[in-house]
């Protein structure tokens, strides 16, 4: 989940992803941020949402401009979710790159509640990263999967192939008479071994 | 790395042939081996053993872990720990694999022998991935795995190492506060007290 | 034919034979394969085998072309070209992807003659470097607004991960290595000989240079 540099694509695309925020001040000829808005003038106390990349720049500013809220796939309802069992999820859908912005969230979170769920739930989900990656059908087994989940699993399946085709080469010490009378098992030995 | 890359680095190990030619000592950059003499057996590494036995010049000498006893009680052993056992050597695969791929016929029970050897790599290729899973859950940021071969550590490669990156990463951008439990874990049976699940 | 006469360093005038340095190159080509950040080269053991396989090769041949002994050495050298050949290309591959921070750290460690990277190494990433910027600006930035034309060095620079977690054999026991935890409840661990372990690279990484540990 490397995704920070500053050509990450992943990282652009994630800061990209609008999130709730509270305006803290009047901010005039800004009211083109709330889509509902009929003013030009943004009035403190609006509630709208903005990409992350805008919303940190505004947030870090003293004071700050804005305050953020969090997207509701990491409120309480959610979170109780995923704590529960976090692999019935589809992430996929909830947000495919739910770890990368829940980063992102996680900070403005003081309970530090929305970051234990990101772990909780990337603990639990790994052994769907292991079944993803041996799975006999990958598509529906990585379906569920985020994005970097997928990436992972992918990797994860491509070093489960190289592995199985290394077993596989070489030479079937069998003889031919064997391998004759013994055509299906031999097919089965060569496939677990050699 | 790739399977191959392992199965290089095992080839170096070495391993006892009985040479059908006679030849003086010879002086390689690994090592010096010899002298060949026909029907006596020397040690060489695996690597020419292979070539040799390619061009029909030797028989290859089974390993003493070869043998279907040893291997049963290793597969005994294997099944009844919940840890994992200490490997007859550290390419035990790569060994198997290329003496019973290139001279099935110098190996007696050479077929019982590749089953039962295929039996302990899959007893151990599944609690490597219970394992993991074990690790993940009970902590991810460090673990101990003593007596896995290099060629089954390369299996969980990058799944595990990925995963455990991305756990640190997360609690270090989320800046989590509440105290995170011991992140220890343990593979195997050996060594001090710090490695409790 | 006789490859193990003993090999003289030239620095130091350390006699070394040749299997010697054939363990210590395989080993450095493991853990340079394995390990996030560029390491120190070892030029000394590269060059000393290439001293070796030419000469080697000088003799091969005077023999006969049938000749087993013949295809045998050819089958060694292959052998060792490869961990050459992988080994600096993988610390190429190094110098490309960590361009920036590579040459920063590398100047601070030449005025302290703690190199890492060989002179033509150096050279090749500083010219790396300067053709990056220039292509660089040849194809994006000459072309935009004039504020955002500088090319920011700190900005484009990619770092190694050397957090990731690595998997180690201990060549020696060392007691006491210090895992980070990050909420400042820091762990003690004992590597002791022979054990293995998978951890993050920081703390362990000096052990990896001074060859305490194995990176597998």
């Amino acid at each position: 989940m490397e995704f920070s540099n500053y050509l990450s694509i992943t990282d652009i695309l994630v800061t990209n992803e609008r999130i709730p925020c509270k305006f803290l001040h009047d901010l005039p000829k800004m009211g083109f941020l709330d889509p509902s808005a009929a003013d030009d003038d943004l009035k403190a106390g609006t509630n709208a949402e903005i990409p992350i990349w805008l919303a940190e720049s505004l947030y870090t500013r003293r004071p700050p401009l804005v305050n953020v809220e969090l997207p509701k796939t990491y409120k309480d309802s959610y979170r109780e979710i995923l704590n529960a069992d976090a692999c019935t999820v589809d992430l996929h859908k909830l947000g495919q790159h739910f770890y990368e912005l829940g980063c992102y969230v996680a900070k403005h979170d003081i309970k530090g509640e929305v970051g234990s769920t990101l772990i909780n739930t990337l603990r639990q989900r790994f052994r769907m990263l292991l079944s993803a990656s041996v799975a006999t059908d990958s598509i529906s087994a990585m379906q569920p999967l985020s994005a970097s989940e997928r990436l992972q699993a992918a990797a994860a399946a491509r070093t489960e192939r190289n592995l199985a085709s290394w077993l596989q080469r070489g030479d079937c010490p069998l003889t031919t008479a064997n391998m004759v009378a013994n055509h299906r098992k031999r097919k089965r030995a060569e496939m677990e071994m050699f | 790395m790739d399977p191959y890359e392992i199965e290089f680095i095992g080839e170096n190990r070495i391993i006892s042939i009985i040479p059908n030619f006679t030849y003086d000592k010879i002086y390689l950059i690994c090592g010096e081996f010899g002298p060949f003499r026909a029907g006596l057996p020397m040690n060489v590494p695996l690597w020419l053993a292979l070539m040799l036995k390619q061009k029909q010049k030797c028989r290859i000498v089974p390993p003493d872990w070869m043998d279907m006893d040893a291997l049963e009680n290793i597969k005994e052993e294997e099944k009844r720990s919940r840890f994992f056992t200490k490997m007859p050597n550290e390419h035990y695969m790569v060994e198997a694999k290329l003496i019973l791929g290139a001279a099935s016929e110098d190996v007696p029970n050479a077929s019982e022998i590749k089953t039962v050897i295929k039996d302990i790599w899959d007893i151990r290729m599944s609690k490597l991935r219970t394992s993991m899973d074990a690790l993940m859950k009970s902590g991810g940021g460090y673990g101990r795995l003593d007596h896995l071969t290099m060629m089954e550590i390369n299996s969980v490669k990058p799944l595990l190492p990925a995963a455990m990156d991305s756990l640190l990463r997360i609690q270090m951008k989320s800046k989590k506060t509440t105290p995170a439990n011991l992140n220890v874990s343990s593979f195997s049976q050996s060594g001090g007290s710090s490695q409790n699940i | 034919m006789d490859s193990n006469e003993d090999i003289y360093l030239s620095d130091n005038e350390e006699e070394i034979t040749a299997e010697i340095v054939l363990k210590t190159l395989q080993s450095a080509w493991q853990n340079e394969r394995l390990a996030p950040e560029i390491l120190p080269h070892r030029s000394d053991m590269v060059e000393c085998m290439l001293g070796q396989l030419q000469h080697m090769e000088r003799n091969i041949s005077k023999l006969p072309k049938t000749d087993l002994r013949a295809s045998i050495h050819k089958m060694e050298i292959s052998r060792i070209k490869f961990i050459i050949c992988n080994y600096l290309k993988i610390r190429l591959n190094k110098i490309e992807k960590y361009c920036i921070p590579i040459i920063k750290d590398e100047r601070q460690r030449t005025d302290s003659g703690t190199n890492y990277l060989t002179p033509s190494e150096y050279k090749y990433a500083q010219e790396y470097l300067l053709n990056m910027e220039n292509h660089m600006k040849n194809v994006i930035l000459n072309k935009v607004p004039g504020n955002m034309q500088s090319f920011d060095m700190n900005k484009m620079a990619e770092h190694p991960n050397l957090q990731t977690h690595v998997f180690l054999k201990a060549h020696e026991t060392v007691n006491g290595v210090v895992l980070e935890d990050l909420v400042g409840e820091d762990e003690e661990i004992d590597l002791e000989e022979g054990s293995q372990h998978i951890l993050q690279y920081k703390p362990i990484a000096d052990l990896v240079k001074n060859g305490k540990v194995q990176l597998v």
